[in-house]
């Protein structure tokens, strides 16, 4: 293993533990079966033909690993979770939607090393005895999209995919199935009815639980493109040994993403916990541009809370004292970054430093959030525009102090109240940045601002209520 | 107040775009049919509604949009309806009614490349491919520039956040783009254009001299021909022997 030699430039950081990202920018190395096979690959799928399926379930679940799409549920939790005497076919669907801003992990992995993933999704695709698969793809993906459906083909031509696999008894087909450029076929009900073909509006659970009424009517089992990578990783440790390595309640490595004002933006893969984001922004990332200073990140992807750097952060230790701490000092695992508030969620971290204006950061996510929302519940297609209104209009200075607790009022009443969890994606963003950095939306409003009219129409309307002056 | 369309009416009118002419015109063809049900048969028995994106996502590839009438037909291959296939095809922002340019450029304005100055670049681009920032409403995100060549779409997140700002145009994408990047790309393209008018032209000139060959071939057999044999016609043998010559012309590349 210590033979592997990386692209000059694209060395791992001395920090990182490359797992997943193994091949990633390897010397020497193609997305072809044979580089694949050369280095081992197919060899733990082999291993599992040969157990029982309920068994691999178990080393899964052992192991601790939890989901990377977001959500962070036990991915071997998740696979128990189809009925009990189920008679009807099993789906396994890969996500590879990739579509919350920050994140960019997964396209690596289907661009320069599909077959890691295809041999994940077999060994899950055994295990919970599924034997038709989708890999859906975003559209913006369409290298990728060529490259996996090559890999694929490879893939049963070496009989890894169709009938009787490696002589086990075991079918399975993989088909690729591209999306349209919609953030809300992320969301796995959403996806699923994009497979269907039909409008990809989210399903309401319960009672949709895919695992339980997924594609099709049937239980169906949806995983991030990492969360498969990383089942081959614990079936080629085994279970215990992989929940050994890192937090304990979330064990593995986790590819993070760092994008926004630091030196070094890129992706990086760690043990789990390992390190701080401290440790992560200035050793990993090089620190702020020269001159500069952070001012505030978001942990997990663009749906993830904002934290400020300044923030006194309080912690219980183990003896029940006080501990204070800025974020800089949080663990890199799962949940560290939940107890104040925020989440991990897919590891993309965004940074921003004092050079930004937070309104104008709100107001491009809210934009964001706007064009994404699918429409079917009203607080959340009505309530994105007039957020993005609200702050456009208090970036434009013609905002008034009240609107910027009207903007998170009217946060606080999408947030809970529809059908998937964009609903706490869209309102968790206005939320934090509207409360953390309250005086700066203040510092552009005026309270003249109430009393003008902000439109020729309101003008019309108003010339009859107000006195002119 | 004056004449308001109703919705299905306006998805049916066909949205004309300068973008057209460096695309061919939608047509059934039996080789778009055996595609068609090709990918149909990916999905399970009985869920030929599965194959709608993929089926659209062929017909974007081959004819650069997909045209009112193209959805009825998807309908029928994937044993839907038409308006079925009108509202998959209005509601993803990645299925263009329109059609649009030979490159089309898709830059990124969700945070991390705004953050890089991915918004900075939109109103260059819009310079210098000559079409107007004002055009991309949210309802019509697309401008197309009045010689086809070039289309332009600002877009939500790329997945490549932390190498911004990023522009995809066709299928490549290009990251930490600057102006200079910008103007280094469209150069490529416009070199891109001219190899292709190029090869077209000589393919077209060789087509012509393959016919006018033919033709004096032809001409030259019908002169033989003066001399009837028995009862052959003259006309009937000239025409027999013209046809396949001039079928073999534009074949010959
Ligand atoms: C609005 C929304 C967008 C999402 N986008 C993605 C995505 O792009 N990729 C992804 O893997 N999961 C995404 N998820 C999470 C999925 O719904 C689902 O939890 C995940 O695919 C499960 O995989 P895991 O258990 O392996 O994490 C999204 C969820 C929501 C609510
Ligand atoms: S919360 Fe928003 S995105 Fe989710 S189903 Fe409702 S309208 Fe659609
Ligand atoms: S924000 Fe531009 S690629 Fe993610």
């Amino acid at each position: 293993m210590s033979e592997i030699t990386y692209k000059p430039g694209k060395e791992p950081h001395p920090r990182e533990t490359r797992r997943i990202f193994r091949n990633i920018d390897r010397e020497g190395y193609d997305p072809s079966i044979k580089c694949f096979m050369k280095d081992g690959g197919y060899q733990t799928l082999k291993k599992c033909l040969k157990m029982e399926p309920a068994d691999i379930t178990n080393e899964v679940k052992k192991s601790g690993l939890r989901g990377r799409g977001g959500a962070g549920f036990p991915t071997g939790v998740k696979w128990t979770f189809i009925p009990k005497g189920n008679t009807k076919p099993v789906y396994l669907v890969c996500n590879c939607d990739e579509s919350e801003p920050g994140t960019f992990k997964d396209r690596f992995i289907v661009h320069q090393d599909p077959h890691q993933l295809i041999e994940g999704m077999i060994i899950a695709c055994y295990a919970v005895q599924a034997h038709y698969a989708v890999i859906y793809m975003r559209e913006e993906f369409p290298e990728a999209a060529r490259i996996m459906q090559n890999a694929l083909q490879e893939a049963e031509e070496k009989n890894f995919l169709g009938k009787n696999i490696q002589g086990s008894g075991f079918d399975l087909k993989i088909v690729l199935h591209r999306g349209a450029g919609a953030y809300i076929c992320g969301e796995e009900t959403g996806l699923i009815n994009s497979i269907e073909g039909v409008r990809p509006y989210p399903r309401i659970k319960p009672p949709f639980f895919p695992a339980a009424i997924g594609l099709y009517g049937c239980p169906t089992i949806v995983n991030n493109v990492e969360s498969l990578c990383q089942v081959r990783q614990v079936m080629m440790m085994g279970g215990e040994a992989y929940a050994a390595e890192g937090a304990q309640r979330s064990p593995g490595t986790r590819i993070i993403g760092v994008s926004g004002d630091v030196k070094r933006p890129g992706v990086y893969e760690i043990i789990s916990g390992s390190i701080t984001y401290g440790e992560l922004l200035y050793d990993i990332c090089g620190g702020p541009r020269i001159g500069r200073k952070f001012k505030a990140i978001i942990p997990g992807g663009a749906s993830a809370k904002v934290m400020r750097c300044d923030e006194i952060l309080k912690d219980r230790n183990p003896d029940g004292t006080v501990r204070e701490m800025t974020i800089f000092d949080v663990p890199m695992d799962l949940d560290s970054i939940a107890k104040f508030g925020s989440m991990s969620g897919s590891g993309g971290v965004i940074v921003m430093d004092d050079t930004r204006s937070m309104p104008k950061v709100l107001n491009n996510l809210n934009r964001f959030f706007a064009w994404e929302s699918c429409g079917q519940c009203s607080p959340c297609r009505e309530g994105n525009p007039w957020m993005y209104k609200l702050s456009t209009r208090i970036c434009e200075g013609k905002g008034a102090p009240e609107d910027v607790d009207l903007l998170k009022s009217v946060a606080d009443n999408i947030c809970g109240r529809t059908v998937c969890a964009f609903g706490e994606a869209c309102s968790w963003p206005t939320q934090a940045f509207t409360t953390k950095f309250r005086e700066e939306f203040l510092a552009l409003t005026k309270p003249i601002n109430a009393l003008k009219p902000h439109s020729a129409e309101t003008a019309e309307a108003r010339k009859f209520l107000t006195r002119e002056d | 107040m004056s004449e308001t369309t109703n919705a299905i009416d306006a998805i049916a009118a066909p949205v004309s775009s300068p973008g057209e002419k460096f695309f061919p015109k939608f047509e059934v063809t039996p080789e778009l049919v055996a595609k068609a049900q090709e990918l149909v048969a990916l999905y399970p028995e009985g869920k030929e509604q599965s194959a709608v994106l993929p089926i659209i996502h062929h017909i974007q590839e081959e004819f650069g949009y997909v045209c009112p009438e193209a959805m009825p037909w998807i309908a029928e291959m994937c044993k839907s309806t038409a308006i079925h296939v009108a509202g998959i095809v209005t509601f993803y922002p990645g299925i263009h009614r329109k059609c649009p340019g030979k490159f089309h450029f898709r830059v990124c304005r969700t945070i991390a490349c705004a953050l890089s100055g991915g918004e900075e670049l939109l109103p260059y681009i819009c310079s210098k491919m000559g079409v107007d920032p004002a055009e991309m409403t949210d309802e019509e995100p697309m401008v197309v520039s009045p010689d086809g060549l070039w289309s332009l779409e600002a877009v939500e997140c790329l997945a490549n956040c932390g190498f911004g700002p990023n522009v995809m145009v066709n299928d490549v994408l290009h990251s930490q783009v600057t102006r200079g990047k910008i103007d280094d790309i469209m150069a490529a393209c416009k070199k891109e254009l001219a190899a292709e008018r190029k090869e077209a032209a000589a393919a077209k000139k060789e087509a012509a001299a393959a016919r006018r060959e033919a033709r004096a071939a032809a001409a030259a057999e019908a002169a033989e021909a003066t001399e009837p044999t028995a009862e052959e016609p003259v006309a009937k043998k000239t025409a027999a022997k013209k046809a396949p010559a001039k079928k073999a012309a534009p074949k010959k590349k």
